[in-house]
């Protein structure tokens, strides 16, 4: 199944990940091209992982002691950084 | 569930003759959702469904709610088991804090739940009949169904939403009095004969038997491999009901409902013939109702690591999970069992009809509100 | 013939047209009132909306373009639609008897498969935004299959109408033939004389198959459940009609309430001998017989489920050789 990331987007999948027997809590997917991605999903093993920073996607992992909140906003703001570059 | 490695490559080149897009407004799925038909003389040879349209980033805006709005909040995650997911939600954190629930409330929890899984099931025996073109069948259903509203309105004040559990316990307008208990014995009085009568009618149709035997196979082994649950997984013939392994289910008895061939037929009979046992649970839980009270409020706050709980609702596995940092709410994650049953139902789809394609995307009783969920903020 | 006959001829024609658009803006509602919203105890819509209000309605609507490659085609195919089946209800009178050859069995099995021919060309006009103009990002990157061609629903619904054509048309031409066979004349007017003579067709084994065989192919011809592969809501949504907006739409939902009215006069014809005339009373008993057809297909289409091919092919070819039956019935 897919999931679209559009354009210049930052999401996290962790809803989507089937954890009972994968080693991240949570994955935040950040798009930083113009041009919409599909991923896969539901994720269920690590090579997921690789298959999609092929795409061009940048793939953060969360472990389950890491702060989620903190590294979902340093991800939006070098994501806004990229945009406004872009813009100018 | 042990389980191979699951790599999700894109299968191997296939010879393809056309690709039938159909979505995300389509009269056959009542929920947003895109699915791409690789067809070959209306035989369907591979399929893309794709899901995301309709999040809401409901995980993202409870980071750092208190827990009880954040719970409250989880009820709107979805429209057809939203009971599930509130006392779910509120089962990850008396986990927590080891909050003790009176007995009573247990009971009247179980009976949300089990009514919650009629209508569930109704509803989606309904949009069944309905994508099969046997709209009397799906109005027949849907007429069924009325009498568990109006059960859940009269509990919960709520045909939808009706906010029964709360942490430590139940609300106080939840509980049953004499009339209420009478009013849910002749309401499962009513729903068992009518569904039986139904189910004959339905078994006996050689139209529609001709039409749900062998259309949408899953094999058992790809259902484990694609993590698929609940009766979707039990139609495969793996007899697995996590409410067998909750003790809030202990004091009642029931049996496990599973068919053999994974097909629309049997993912629809699973359904009709696990009907009859939540009405034998609703029923013991009704006699045996236990007296005193109902809400249990001698517990404190204090934080916790991440706490996971996973409970049986009308779909299959529901897995909540989140911390508690000075009673908010922290990196809360939520999985539905439709994620993993829907990306099953792609496999299911190949070698079907291509009119068979959306039956057996929605054998799975699929649930595309509960599933968008994923953190995505976007201006439209 | 006299002047004053022809205009007599004239005027009874164009007054059976009249009843015949007068009787078939009540068939919808009766159908779907006054029969399958009682099997499935709901109230139903009003008995005038679907054939009457509905219509007048849609002329009403503003007139917008269709996604077609060919929009001013597209839009005049119902409005041939309804012409044809005026064709059909015509060659059928007693007045134009004597235009012979047009008002023979292979006017009518020509005029039934134009009807038909129609739905194809619609299935390739129509491109409507619900299938590959929808505005979602579908081949993109990480897409399966990025390189396979695209087909909008309504192709596939015009290629079921080709297969339609090919073998779903099977039974009603069949049944049309028994009435034939049995007044061993292909002209209507002869087929009508013979059952003066010796009592309706539909009296006799092979007129009772026909009868059978008949109703099924009125069903298929008609696309209605459970023969509606065509417009299947599970995949080809509304199929062909799918683009009819505003005025065309109307001239959709009049055509469908006719067709329907006239295969049932067409039915009365062949195996009864009653042409529908209005300078008769035998008038009433061409719309006994719609109402029959109309009541007896509601219930029919309530109590089943749609038909894939894998069901399709089985029961028309089932009720084909029960047509063949009749046909040989009809020598013996």
């Amino acid at each position: 199944m897919k999931f679209v990331v559009r354009p210049l987007h930052i999401i996290s999948v962790g809803g989507y990940i089937v954890e009972t027997d994968f080693p991240y809590r949570n994955i935040i997917v950040v798009n930083p091209t113009e041009e919409p991605i599909k991923i896969d999903i539901p994720i269920f093993s690590e090579d997921w992982i690789d298959r999609h920073r092929q795409l061009g996607l940048e793939i953060i992992l969360i472990k389950e002691e890491q702060n989620f909140l903190s590294s979902f906003r340093k991800a939006k703001v070098k994501l806004d950084r990229l945009k406004e570059e872009l813009t100018e | 569930m042990d389980k191979d490695k699951i790599t999700n490559e894109t299968p191997k080149k296939q010879v393809i003759e056309t690709e039938v897009p159909m979505g995300t407004v389509h009269s056959a799925a009542i929920e947003p959702y895109r699915i791409r038909l690789f067809v070959e003389d209306e035989i369907v040879k591979d399929a893309e469904i794709t899901v995301g349209v309709n999040h809401r980033g409901v995980e993202r805006i409870m980071e750092g709610l208190p827990v009880e709005k954040a719970n409250s909040l989880t009820e709107k995650i979805c429209g057809i088991c939203s009971n599930s997911h509130i006392w779910n939600s509120v089962l990850v954190a008396e986990k927590a804090l080891g909050i003790e629930v009176p007995e009573r409330a247990q009971y009247i929890r179980i009976i949300m739940e089990e009514l919650e899984r009629l209508h569930s099931h109704m509803l989606y025996l309904a949009h069944g009949n309905e994508v099969l073109g046997h709209e009397t069948f799906s109005m027949r259903l849907f007429y069924i169904r009325e009498t568990v509203m109006e059960l859940l309105r009269m509990i919960g004040g709520n045909r939808v939403q009706y906010g029964v559990s709360i942490l430590g316990g139940i609300r106080p307008r939840a509980d049953l009095n004499q009339m209420r208990i009478q009013k849910i014995n002749e309401g499962m009085d009513f729903v068992e004969d009518k569904i039986s009568n139904f189910a004959e009618r339905f078994i006996s149709d050689p139209m529609i038997m001709s039409r749900i035997t062998g259309v949408g196979i899953l094999k058992k082994e790809d259902a484990l491999r694609l993590a698929a649950s609940g009766p979707t997984l039990r139609a495969t013939g793996v007899s697995i009901d996590l409410r067998k392994d909750m003790m809030e289910y202990d004091p009642f008895e029931f049996d496990v409902i599973t068919q053999d061939d994974g097909d629309v037929k049997s993912n629809l009979l699973v359904r009709v013939l696990e009907i009859p046992e939540a009405i034998k649970i609703i029923r013991q839980a009704v006699k045996n109702l236990p007296e005193g009270g109902i809400t249990n409020r001698s517990w404190e706050m204090y934080d916790t690591p991440i706490t996971k709980s996973y409970i049986e609702v009308p779909r299959g596995k529901l897995y909540h999970s989140y911390a508690l940092e000075e009673g908010r709410v922290r990196h809360s994650i939520v999985r539905t069992p439709s994620i993993a049953n829907i990306g099953a139902m792609e496999q299911a789809c190949i070698g079907c009809h291509i009119t068979d394609a959306q039956l057996a995307v929605v054998q799975c009783d699929p649930c595309f509100t509960c599933t968008d969920r994923a953190i995505q903020i976007i201006k439209l | 013939m006299t002047i004053v006959d022809s205009l007599i001829a004239v005027l009874a024609v164009i007054g059976t047209l009249i009843v015949a658009f007068v009787v078939s803006v009540w068939l919808p509602g009766i159908e779907r009132k006054l029969i399958q919203a009682r099997i499935q105890q709901r109230i139903g819509p009003p008995l005038s909306s679907p054939g009457l209000m509905a219509p007048i309605k849609f002329f009403f609507k503003e007139i917008i373009n269709p996604n077609s490659p060919m929009p001013k085609l597209y839009n005049a195919l119902p409005l041939i639609g309804i012409i044809i089946t005026l064709f059909l209800l015509m060659i059928i009178m007693p007045q134009l008897y004597p235009l012979a050859a047009f008002t023979s069995v292979i006017a009518l099995v020509g005029l039934l498969k134009i009807e038909e021919v129609l739905y194809m060309f619609m299935g390739t006009l129509s491109k409507s935004v619900l299938s590959v103009k929808m505005p979602f990002p579908d081949v993109v990157k990480g897409a399966k299959h990025p390189e396979v061609p695209r087909s909008f629903i309504e192709e596939l619904s015009s290629m079921r109408a080709f297969r339609l054509i090919a073998f779903g048309s099977f039974p009603i031409y069949l049944a049309i033939f028994i009435p034939v066979a049995m007044a061993g004349s292909i002209f209507i007017e002869d087929i009508v004389a013979y059952q003066q003579l010796h009592g309706p067709v539909l009296f006799s084994l092979a007129g009772i198959l026909g009868a059978v065989v008949y109703f099924f192919g009125f069903m298929i011809l008609l696309n209605e459940y459970p023969f509606s592969i065509l417009k299947t809501k599970a995949d080809v949504i509304e199929g062909p009609l799918l683009e009819y907006a505003s005025k065309y739409r109307a001239y959709v939902f009049i055509s469908r309430g006719l067709l329907i009215f006239v295969l049932a006069c067409i039915f009365s014809t062949l195996f009864l001998g009653i042409p529908p005339n209005i300078l008769s009373w035998t008038i009433l008993l061409n719309i006994v017989v719609t109402l029959a057809f109309t009541i007896l297909m509601a219930i029919v289409s309530a109590f089943s489920p749609i038909f894939t091919f894998k069901q399709f092919y089985p029961v028309v070819a089932g009720i084909s050789l029960l047509g063949v039956l009749g046909i040989i019935a009809s020598f013996l």
